[in-house]
């Protein structure tokens, strides 16, 4: 059977993106519900965010003008363990979309069985327009009036769209300098010097890998004969592809980035284009200078390569119903977040495509985000190889157990994933029991 | 009665002279860019010399904001056809764009151009603004803008990209990575 899965669906540019991404993701949660035949009270427990604060935060300008901007802090479920989400800074930011990002956040989570709920931030702000004391200042307050909700047994925010390591540097502090001591645990995602995690750089790449393999191996398809193809150059690609070849012997016959792809079917020259893009950086695959063995392709083209494996991993709605049909792929590991549109899927399973879903295939990043808490928290902070290693075993697991939800229940991998997460965040609802 | 003695201009005299403008275009975007990325510093560093500011990621990022600005008045003074102006950044995971503190910025700047129709001599005036801007950037104190061999990245889009979500338009609707827009059309 095909379940339609708990993720967004975009909308044209407006500001109730937010409002329709909420009522899908509802909907299709719904779905799941009637599959596992949870109770009336956990259904309605798990559909609505347990904790949402809206603030109002002024900033004095460099002007000497007082702005004020809506902020918002919803944390979906503290069931399993700590809320965990981003925080973004994006003129259209609203409270439904951070409301169903914070749903989706519980579910990661919860897949890769990470002692974590779900929860998500913004600020309704152009963080661009702000000068560099103006947005240290709106973070710093908007920090102080979330910080009732924060820490690290309760909340831990990372960055998500316009907020970087500084920003997350800024959070720390604010929270350490209110709480009069050093609190590295409060947030993830910040520089290495302050407690941030090795490994973080590759570590969506890195997971992509584990899961590409890990699902060859289970089709029982040698990972070296493999001809996979990427599309998307930046920091999820390069490093899955790169992997895949250097760690697991895979070949890589085809990659793309914003200005087009190039393809070989014997595989590309992986070592000299990694050395091209770091060392000109922003410069374009399609600037690659070939000695002629390369054949330049499209983005559309590349998807539809005649290859064992297809990894999307740049953007959203990828493969549509327009080209769904003609994938060749057998395997398809979603990189990027939600590269695969409804309709597209359904084509994709009606033809025998397997598909790792991206809840799954791209959880390295907040997996390693789980390190650097743990590191934080025991004050004791690993290599990088102990990363990867400990990286490696989580992304294992995670797909065992998704694997085995599949297998037992005869459904696809996205759909098991989507109810081994509601599962795992109804028993803890149900264990935890009702307080008070 | 004087008679007129001009003599037309030759084609390749109009070229120099579009290169010329397109050079000074180009400076003046470089030197505005300069000037709004030093506004967003803190006072103390404002007067600092552009090569220490070159170093510093807040400045670079701030400076690469403005590129884009005023990069977008010069599309949109060129061609009535553009709407609107976006900035967006090419990687889409979240979870992935946390790199560490002071690695180099993506100096590329990526543009979604949203106009009524395409057309060749749009993509042909960016290549140029592209390759006047890449020489006057080399002329900035640092590294690592004096390698590059292009600045820009623009994709132009329209209406039925969008609402098909062809392409790099569907980034219009993505929730993951989402573009800011930095010009539009009155």
């Amino acid at each position: 059977m095909i379940l339609t899965a708990v993720r967004p669906t975009s909308v044209a540019e407006n500001r109730d993106s937010g409002k329709g991404m909420l009522g899908t993701a509802l909907t299709q949660l719904n779905s799941i519900f009637n599959l596992l035949d949870l109770n009336e009270g956990l259904r309605a427990i798990i559909s609505q965010p347990e904790r949402e604060l809206t603030v109002a935060v002024p900033v004095r300008h460099d002007d000497g003008i007082v702005r004020v901007y809506t902020g918002f802090r919803v944390q979906h479920s503290s069931a399993r363990g700590p809320c965990k989400g981003g925080i973004r800074y994006h003129p259209v930011v609203d409270l439904n979309e951070v409301r169903a990002l914070a749903l989706l956040m519980t579910l990661k989570c919860a897949v890769t069985n990470l002692p974590y709920g779900g929860a998500k931030g913004g600020i309704s702000v152009d963080p661009t327009g702000l000068s560099d004391f103006e947005l240290e200042r709106l973070t710093r307050r908007y920090a102080a009036m979330i910080m009732p909700i924060l820490g690290g047994k309760r909340d831990i925010p990372a960055p998500d769209i316009n907020t970087n390591p500084r920003i997350m540097a800024w959070f720390m502090d604010t929270v350490s300098m209110i709480q009069g001591q050093l609190s590295p645990e409060v947030v993830t995602g910040k520089p290495i010097e302050l407690g941030g995690s090795q490994g973080r750089i590759d570590a969506t790449g890195r997971g992509v890998a584990i899961s590409t393999v890990e699902m060859l191996r289970r089709l029982g398809s040698d990972p070296k004969d493999m001809r996979i193809a990427v599309q998307g150059y930046g920091n999820v690609g390069f490093y899955a592809a790169n992997i895949l070849a250097r760690e697991y012997g895979c070949r890589i016959v085809g990659i793309s980035d914003v200005s087009g792809g190039l393809y070989n079917p014997k595989g590309l020259p992986l070592t000299s284009l990694s050395d091209f893009v770091a060392n000109n950086p922003g410069n374009f695959l399609e600037s690659y200078m070939s000695n002629g063995h390369l054949d330049k392709i499209s983005n559309e083209e590349l998807l539809t390569l005649d290859v064992d494996v297809l990894i999307p991993a740049a953007i959203e709605n990828q493969i549509t119903v327009n080209n769904a049909d003609r994938i060749q792929a057998k395997v398809l590991v979603e990189g990027a977040n939600g590269p695969t549109t409804f309709e597209a899927d359904v084509i994709l399973q009606e033809r025998g495509i397997h598909v790792v879903p991206d809840i799954l295939a791209n959880a390295g990043g907040v997996i390693v985000s789980y390190l650097e808490w743990v590191q934080d928290l025991q004050w004791f902070f690993l290599e990088a190889s102990e990363v990867q290693t400990q990286l490696h075993d989580v992304m294992l697991r995670a797909f065992e157990e998704v694997w085995s939800v599949a297998e037992s229940r005869q459904i696809d991998l996205r759909s098991a994933a989507y109810l081994l997460a509601v599962q795992r965040v109804g028993e803890a609802i149900d264990q935890r029991g009702i307080f008070p | 009665m004087y008679q007129d003695i001009s003599v037309p201009e030759s084609e390749s005299q109009v070229e120099r002279k579009q290169v010329s403008s397109l050079m000074e275009a180009a400076e003046t975007i470089r030197e505005n860019a300069i000037d709004l990325a030093r506004e967003k510093m803190s006072f103390y560093e404002q007067e600092a010399e552009l090569a220490i500011l070159l170093e510093r990621r807040n400045f670079v990022e701030y400076f690469k904001y403005a590129l884009a600005q005023e990069v977008a008045q010069v599309i949109a003074t060129y061609d009535q056809r553009v709407q609107a102006v976006y900035l967006f950044e090419e990687t889409a995971n979240p979870d992935a764009g946390t790199e560490d503190y002071l690695s180099v910025v993506d100096l590329t700047v990526h543009l979604l151009v949203k106009v009524t129709s395409a057309s060749a001599a749009l993509e042909a005036f960016v290549a140029s603004v592209d390759r006047a801007l890449t020489e006057v950037l080399h002329e900035l104190p640092s590294n690592r803008f004096a390698k590059r061999t292009s600045y820009l990245n623009v994709i132009p889009i329209t209406e039925t990209d969008i609402e098909e979500g062809r392409g790099y338009a569907v980034l219009l609707s993505s929730i993951y990575a989402r573009p800011l827009r930095i010009w539009e059309r009155e």
